[in-house]
């Protein structure tokens, strides 16, 4: 018999983000690499025709795209599509025993899982913040621009992760907290507004989107929050997440037939 | 000794009992009622519902109440009216949440027989490929078409019985919303199929929904703005759904024209239920 | 070893496994959990390999609680029931993952890895993706990923399922070199017969609780009211017959074509008695049959008086 040895909480974390890197390299990952690059690459080819053809590209495109494509819709999207094939996948398919039957930390298995899906994510974000300057957005912006699609990401997919492992309709609140809460960001008042992941991502974006309005009637001034508070919070909030749902997961018995809070 | 040719016994009567897309469509049904979503949407509907008919009631009252007078002007101003109000019955307001619950059920309805590799167990009996997915996209566009019909007919019944003919509803309403009603719970139920169809699970099928029906909203609006042409808006679902309404009931300025619509519905049935049945092929299902 | 004291198991309302006391001393052997579908099997597989904490009393695996417990859960291997893996993993990689997650690294990882795989027969095809191997490669792999870090004790839980023939006998070959090799194993199985080709102790249970422990014999020991049925094969089957009759042990008596089926009240008294009779030629026996010595007729006894 060889001596017990037991797996640090990195050496967890390392394992499993080891273990399924193939995943990414499947449907999946592909999935989530094409949303965030096939919008900007669709607008990227119109805005080459428009040039062909002599017309003007709109300034504020790559903005607009940002924030109204990437920010508000694609990441969100990607949030809820690759939070369901961290750890939540292993419950669903009923192959965590194995992992939990195992000296392991328990804790570090969604964030091991999460952590190979988020640097994927966050590869394809890049890449499509590169087609933003492609289609006239601001070379010395490019920086800011990943840097709050990161953070974004970071945060949001700890988010869904961890409501997917809390309530067994976690996708459901997560969606409604990402595509309902947060497009009303233009009309909370104050601090409400730092409640919002979009807040965050106009903070560090240094852009507005243009929802945003005064003309509008229920339309609130918007707070401003400084860059790297703003990228230290929703990093801060991802850790906190990511920490929320290894507690969870470490916290709820799962047997060979699921666990409770499955869905 | 003779030999005799081998024979098949006579063939099983298989019109006993109900229709297999009966009993598939029964059983997720049942399932779905179980699933206690009701609760939150329930409220969530009832409450939109209220609202509507208080609207409703604010509107009858400002037109014969001679206390409502001095605020029939300001009424009209702040209140939808002509067929933009009548429109605005199957809006935004319904609609939103309508696409988030089809989402949730309907995305579920193919990715969990996927999940747990049903399917192979489905087809072992005399059910046909064809069954199965008029099955569960009849159940995917019967939800929706359920969830628009109180809004359509409870505040036209409220209307003729507070007001009669003269009431701020037409009385021909259900004849311009239940068609429209219709078209969207089957470009619901379609878009739902097929997103259910390409997921490995339900919350992945969540996923696909709502990212299609966000997704080429987001996209539609940039190339919208962009090009300066609104139809392209006709790749999103829900811009979709939201012209039908307001097609129907001869919006001047509806949010899409007809041609875009319903070249856009047609192609996203089509689509999906084409995705749908390549991904429910027998040959697909392998236990 | 392993002791419970009182450990029940409740799903919910449900309960999967009433108030257990037992103990399984240290050391190598297997021991067979039996029962049919629903008894608690896996239930109780669940506790000791400590994937579900008890919902009451206490459980113990290697002296200490094993539920969300590294320093046990590392010197226990679990097979699992059923066929689920990963999608779109392949078997060694997958091997590899859940070396590491056993704290294995480097070349000692490697050396586990194929080690493990040397044990199951597997080095040739662990290359493969899970949707290209068969049911038994599969179980195979599994096997060997509880292999991989040495446990001292290993649990299979209903692992013969889905196996051929041939797949089954190599399986129980692999088993008994691990346990001659001091490694406890613990398999469940509601096949009667794999589990009494198999184990040398045999826990029964049925709905939920624990019925009966020991060997096929000693548990057959706890049956006093029920007889055991012997045919006994001679030419003369009426001679027996009257043989039998006047030994007074007798509780029923039939007679067939060439045979005497005697049902026995105490065969630890009777049978030598009839091995000594046979010996001085008194008995004219061609065959002796024990018609429900097996773990089948044990296992009906039970179950029959306790459902």
């Amino acid at each position: 018999m060889s001596a017990a040895v037991i797996p640090t909480p990195l050496q967890t974390a390392k394992a499993v983000f080891k273990g399924y890197l193939p995943r990414v390299l499947q449907a999946r990952g592909w999935v989530l690499a094409g949303l965030p690059l096939v919008p900007v690459g669709i607008i990227m080819l119109v805005a080459i025709v428009m040039k062909a053809q002599g017309e003007r590209v709109p300034p504020g495109l790559a903005v607009e795209v940002f924030h109204k494509a990437l920010a508000q819709y694609f990441l969100p999207i990607m949030a809820l599509v690759a939070a369901p094939a961290g750890i939540r996948e292993d419950i669903e398919q009923r192959t965590i025993p194995l992992m939990l039957a195992r000296p392991a930390t328990v804790w570090a298995l969604p964030f091991g899982k999460g952590l190979l899906w988020y640097g994927w994510g966050v590869l394809w974000l890049a890449f499509a913040c590169l087609g933003l300057v492609a289609i006239g957005g601001s070379f010395e912006a490019l920086p800011r621009m990943v840097g709050s699609l990161a953070s974004a990401y970071w945060a949001e997919l700890a988010f869904m992760t961890l409501l997917g492992l809390v309530f067994k309709r976690g996708s459901l609140w997560g969606a409604l907290y990402l595509f309902v809460w947060d497009r009303a960001i233009w009309i909370l008042p104050g601090n409400l507004q730092r409640l919002t992941f979009a807040h965050y991502v106009e903070n560090i974006s240094g852009t507005k989107s243009s929802v945003v309005n005064a003309s509008h009637m229920l339309a609130q001034t918007q707070v401003v929050t400084p860059t790297l508070v703003a990228a230290l919070v929703l990093f801060l909030a991802g850790c906190v997440f990511w920490a929320l749902a290894g507690w969870r997961l470490q916290a709820t018995p799962i047997g060979l037939a699921g666990a409770d809070s499955e869905g | 000794m003779p030999i005799y040719a081998p024979t098949l016994p006579p063939r099983e009567n298989l019109d006993r009992g109900s229709h297999p897309i009966a009993v598939l469509m029964r059983f997720d049904f049942g399932r779905v009622m179980k699933a206690k979503l009701g609760i939150f949407f329930g409220f969530l509907f009832l409450l939109i519902l209220l609202i509507q008919l208080g609207s409703l009631y604010l509107r009858y009252l400002s037109n014969t109440s001679v206390a409502f007078s001095g605020m029939k002007d300001f009424a009209s101003q702040i209140l939808t009216q002509g067929p933009e109000y009548q429109a605005d019955h199957l809006g935004q307001a319904v609609l939103i949440p309508m696409w988030f619950q089809v989402a949730l059920i309907g995305g579920g309805l193919v990715a969990r027989d996927t999940l747990h590799r049903i399917r192979p167990l489905i087809y072992a009996h005399p059910v046909r490929p064809q069954d199965y997915l008029l099955a569960k996209g009849g159940l995917a566009a019967l939800l929706p078409f359920a969830i628009q019909l109180p809004f359509v007919l409870i505040p036209w019944a409220m209307s003729l019985m507070v007001a009669g003919k003269n009431g701020p509803i037409w009385t021909t309403l259900p004849l311009h919303l239940i068609p429209a009603a219709l078209m969207i719970a089957i470009l619901a139920g379609s878009v739902t199929l097929g997103a259910s169809a390409m997921a490995g699970s339900p919350r992945a099928g969540f996923g696909w929904v709502l990212g299609i029906v966000l997704g080429t909203f987001a996209l539609g609006g940039i190339l919208a703005g962009l090009l300066k042409a609104k139809a392209f808006l006709a790749i999103s679902p829900v811009a979709l759904a939201t012209a039908w309404p307001q097609l129907l009931c001869g919006m001047k300025d509806p949010f899409l024209d007809w041609v875009p619509t319903v070249i856009g519905t047609v192609a996203h049935v089509s689509l999906w239920i084409f995705v749908a049945a390549q991904r429910t092929k027998p040959s697909e299902a392998v236990l | 070893m392993i002791s419970l004291n009182r450990a029940s198991l409740r799903y919910g309302q449900i309960l999967g496994l009433s108030p257990t006391t037992f103990e399984l001393p240290a050391g190598g052997g297997i021991t067979g959990l039996l029962g049919p579908n629903g008894a608690g099997k896996s239930s109780l597989i669940q506790l000791l390999s400590g994937l579900l904490p008890c919902s009451s009393g206490d459980v113990r695996v290697l002296g200490e609680e094993p539920y969300r417990n590294p320093a046990i859960l590392a010197r226990i291997g679990l097979v699992p029931e059923g066929d689920r893996f990963p999608s779109g993993l392949k078997g060694r990689g997958w091997l590899r993952m859940m070396g590491e997650l056993s704290g294995l690294e480097g070349p000692a990882l490697e050396a586990a890895i194929e080690k493990a795989l040397g044990i199951v027969g597997m080095e040739t095809r662990a290359h493969l993706r899970f949707n290209q191997m068969s049911k038994g490669m599969r179980q195979r792999i599994r096997l060997a990923q509880a292999l991989l870090h040495d446990p001292e004790l290993l649990i299979l839980d209903e692992p013969f399922n889905g196996l051929d023939p041939e797949a089954r006998i190599l399986l129980m070959e692999m088993l008994r070199k691990l346990a001659d090799g001091g490694v406890k194993i613990i398999v469940s199985s509601h096949i009667l017969g794999e589990i009494a080709q198999l184990t040398d102790r045999i826990l029964l249970l049925f709905r939920g609780r624990l019925l009966a422990e020991g060997n096929v014999a000693e548990i057959r020991e706890l049956l006093d009211r029920h007889p055991v049925e012997l045919r006994l094969s001679a030419e003369d089957a009426r001679a027996v017959a009257r043989w039998a009759v006047d030994q007074g042990e007798l509780v029923g008596l039939r007679l067939e074509e060439g045979s005497a089926i005697l049902a026995v009240r105490n065969p630890r008294t009777f049978l030598p008695r009839m091995q000594e009779a046979v010996v001085a030629g008194k008995l004219p026996l061609t065959a002796l049959d024990p018609l429900d010595l097996n773990l089948d007729a044990v296992f009906q006894y039970l179950t029959k008086d306790h459902a």
